[in-house]
């Protein structure tokens, strides 16, 4: 039988329907990324000795390719209808290598944060003075190494429990696992966790990135401070630990207090209870002083008093005896003034007296008679002025200047 | 964590309340002197711990696992 002839078309159409039931995943390298027309996706997948074409619709690529970028295409083969192209439908698209492990990183970032794993309120503060700690690497590790050279300068009465374990890769995380389970079944014996290792690559921190090993770090029952590479270095564990220390020294630094820090404080406290007691010794004093100073004050008062009467007590006696003496005197004085007026009023008296015995002298009637007048009073002692008066027979007595006589008149 | 003697951090914690106690307004100078010799024995203590030179370092290795990730 001769070999059937097909057309060119018959030919295309031939061979993408049998291809049309494959499936197949490739994996290469991303290169030539181009977008025909805003929807048509061109890119060839190549490997050190092949490429080949791929074609996609733009709105089933969600992912960002890059030249260069490892991926795994799942994929029919297929021929393009008008040029009989041979090329790769992708269907889907996954990243490998390290464009995987960033892309999981970031999605297992999103999700722990979002269940509050990364939150502070879930952080608990290490213990100032740990005396059993659990540190968490591989041994003959430099982070090891450092760690334990920096607790044994600052913190060297505590004990350390170094717990040798993996910490390089993906194979490492079961390792990390049972070590975590072990410092839970220790717990109540442990203060804190160190756990560390070195930098290194996102393929050999994926251990410190995995969704397990955060998970069993924030349930850790014992405060787990982490230390990983360096201070770029950001590993999703250290967010879901209690603290975040940028290196295994920095860890080993943020875990134990300097013992000399210690000691100083120590010895302030120990100055403060002395002044304090100094001052308590003082307040005492102070009051014990005023005790006094009251005591004193309440019988000072009265005896100042009684002192000051006693003094002027004799002063006061002798101001009462001159008072009395001047007032004797002051008696004698007024006596004195008084006898003198007295006498003097007397005379004064007298004078006057005689002043008017001599003004009635003077005006006296004796003297009418010695100039040779005559007083006749009758019997009844009326003075007789006139002679009608007179009766005869009857007897007068008439006054002269010098003696009297008696008549009858005729 | 419960221990048969008091930790570092009770100690140092014990210390600091008589430092405030001995600090305080009415201290009577019976029990002050009495706390003060306390906190003098527990400052000579820690002391004492703050002086350890050697640090007691234990090392537990990890089993061999089914990955035979040996460390």
């Amino acid at each position: 039988m001769d070999d059937p002839i097909y057309s060119v078309s018959e030919f295309v159409d031939a061979m993408r329907i049998m291809l049309a039931d494959m499936t197949v995943k490739v994996r290469g390298e991303v290169s030539n990324f181009h977008i025909n027309q805003g929807r048509l996706v061109f890119f060839d997948l190549k490997d050190k000795a092949s490429y080949v074409s791929c074609f996609m619709m733009a709105f089933t690529l969600d992912i960002a390719l890059e030249e260069g970028m490892e991926i795994v295409v799942t994929a029919s083969p297929s021929l393009f209808k008008k040029s009989g192209k041979f090329h790769l439908a992708i269907k889907k698209i996954e990243l490998v290598g390290v464009g995987a492990l960033q892309k999981e990183y970031e999605r297992l970032r999103n999700q722990l944060e979002k269940e509050g794993l990364f939150d502070v309120s879930h952080k608990r503060s290490l213990p100032k003075f740990p005396e059993h700690l659990a540190v968490l690497t591989s041994l003959d590790s430099a982070a090891l190494t450092d760690v334990k050279r920096v607790l044994a300068n600052r913190w060297p009465l505590a004990r350390v429990l170094v717990y040798a374990t993996a910490v390089q890769g993906k194979v490492a995380i079961p390792g990390i696992l049972r070590a975590i389970q072990w410092v839970n079944q220790e717990a109540e014996a442990l203060d804190t966790v160190i756990l560390t290792r070195g930098g290194g690559s996102l393929e050999d921190l994926q251990a410190f990135n995995s969704e397990d090993v955060c998970r069993a770090v924030f349930a850790c029952k014992v405060p787990t401070v982490t230390g990983v590479g360096h201070e770029r270095d950001e590993t999703l564990v250290e967010y879901v630990a209690d603290v975040r220390a940028a290196t295994p020294s920095n860890a080993a630094e943020l875990a134990v207090p300097h013992r000399e820090d210690v000691r100083y404080v120590v010895d302030q406290l120990t100055d403060r209870e002395i002044r304090g007691l100094q001052h308590t010794l003082y307040a005492e004093k102070e009051r014990f002083r005023d005790l006094v100073n009251h005591i004193e004050q309440r019988i000072r008062l009265p005896a100042d008093r009684i002192r000051t009467v006693l003094v002027n007590f004799p002063h006061a006696v002798a101001r009462f005896v001159d008072r009395l003496k001047q007032i004797t005197i002051d008696i004698q004085t007024f006596e004195r003034d008084l006898s003198e007026r007295v006498a003097r009023k007397i005379d004064a008296e007298k004078n006057r007296v005689e002043h008017t015995k001599a003004l009635l002298l003077s005006l006296s009637p004796l003297r009418v008679l010695e100039r040779g007048y005559s007083v006749t009073v009758a019997e009844n002692g009326h003075i007789v002025r006139n002679a009608s008066q007179l009766s005869a027979g009857q007897k007068v007595s008439t006054t002269l200047a010098k003696g009297k006589f008696t008549s009858v008149v005729q | 964590m419960t221990q048969k003697s008091p930790s570092f951090q009770q100690q140092f914690e014990k210390l600091e309340k008589i430092t405030e106690e001995l600090e305080g307004e009415n201290v009577d100078l019976d029990v002050g002197l009495k706390k003060f010799e306390e906190g003098l024995a527990i400052a000579q203590e820690l002391k004492k711990r703050l002086s350890q030179v050697e640090q007691k370092i234990e090392t537990i290795k990890e089993k061999f696992n089914h990955d035979n990730e040996a460390v």
